[in-house]
């Protein structure tokens, strides 16, 4: 009897055990990779999930204009920073609006008139991708997809931008 | 695109896009200290350097691992190896094989190349201020963006 029993709980011990380690490993698993994700980004803002840009507001224009920023990570210099561009400009409703440059077909950065031949549009330089000013993309070039738009507020007068969010959503 | 795992599934879906690899070439010795630390700085700053680059064309470019050599190494020897990776590549195809690299000696091999040699003025980073470098190595990219864009 007393053999039995001490021979179940053996058993569940190393159950528990084996299914605590398990676990241990899956959710090990689970976080790291979204860590990896996250970090920077907790570490890169003074408040919350925004980032001066180094724009004034009030020299926002109706003329796109690209900005560059880093996000930090302290350690070291090198392997620490993420770089980061946004095309900014003030729409028709006079509203703040600010694109990703990745293109939507396979990721090349893109440019405001990017080609003298398209004025007034993005182009991305590796297969002719090309979007209107208001982001999306024009019909018959590889993106099938507008650029994706930074969330973005004012503070002090500076531009923050945050997280990228597909365009329909902005 | 970069040589991950993540990276090559994407290429196999979309391979008629992708027809340039860049290779970089970086020196490396483990000796006296002084030409060592500076191989290995230059070899941080094409890293770097490298991951921009493909950051700006990725979809188009696919970045290959560094090529390394010992820096006393005979370059038409290397020159050699070289032209077995550049006929594995067009294989695959690649139209266009890049080698960038921070070793002028290059320059004197380049015409032996089955691929393109673009040859980079190096850039200082001892004692220098992160944000100089970075800046550098942000220029440097955008003119190299440049001269990629010249051979499609
Ligand atoms: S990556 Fe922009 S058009 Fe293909």
């Amino acid at each position: 009897m007393s053999d039995e029993k001490q021979q179940v709980s053996r058993r569940q011990f190393l159950n528990y055990t084996l299914t605590g380690v398990g676990g241990f490993m899956a959710a090990g698993l689970l976080i790291s990779p979204v860590r990896m994700a996250i970090d920077p980004v907790l570490k890169s803002n003074d408040g919350g999930d925004f980032a001066n840009v180094g724009l004034e507001v009030s020299e926002i224009t109706s003329d796109p204009q690209r900005v560059d920023w880093t996000i930090d990570q302290v350690d070291g210099w090198y392997e620490s920073e993420v770089n980061r561009s946004a095309w900014v400009y003030r729409n028709e409703n006079d509203e703040i609006v600010a694109f990703s440059p990745v293109c939507k077909h396979l990721g090349c950065v893109v440019s405001w008139e990017g080609n003298d031949d398209y004025p007034e549009q993005y182009y991305c330089p590796c297969h002719d991708g090309r979007y209107y000013k208001n982001g999306v993309n024009v019909p018959g070039t590889p993106p099938l997809q507008p650029l994706d738009v930074y969330e973005q507020e004012e503070r002090d007068g500076m531009l923050f931008l945050g997280n990228i969010k597909p365009h329909e959503e902005a | 695109m970069k040589w991950t795992s993540m990276d090559l599934q994407k290429y196999d879906q979309a391979k008629e896009y992708i027809d340039t690899i860049i290779v970089p070439l970086a020196p490396f010795q483990i000796g006296a200290l002084e030409p060592s630390a500076k191989n290995a700085d230059q070899f941080d700053v094409l890293t770097l350097f490298a991951r921009e680059l493909e950051q700006e064309l990725m979809g188009r470019v696919m970045l290959a691992p560094t090529y390394t050599y010992i820096t006393t190494a005979e370059k038409s020897q290397e020159a050699e190896r070289m032209n077995e990776w550049t006929s594995h590549f067009k294989e695959q195809p690649f139209k266009q094989v890049l080698y960038i690299s921070f070793d002028p000696s290059w320059r004197k091999v380049a015409n032996d190349l089955d691929g393109e040699f673009i040859w980079l003025p190096s850039i200082p980073l001892k004692d220098s201020d992160p944000a100089v470098v970075k800046g550098m190595i942000r220029e440097q990219t955008m003119q190299t963006v440049e001269l990629v864009k010249s051979f499609w």
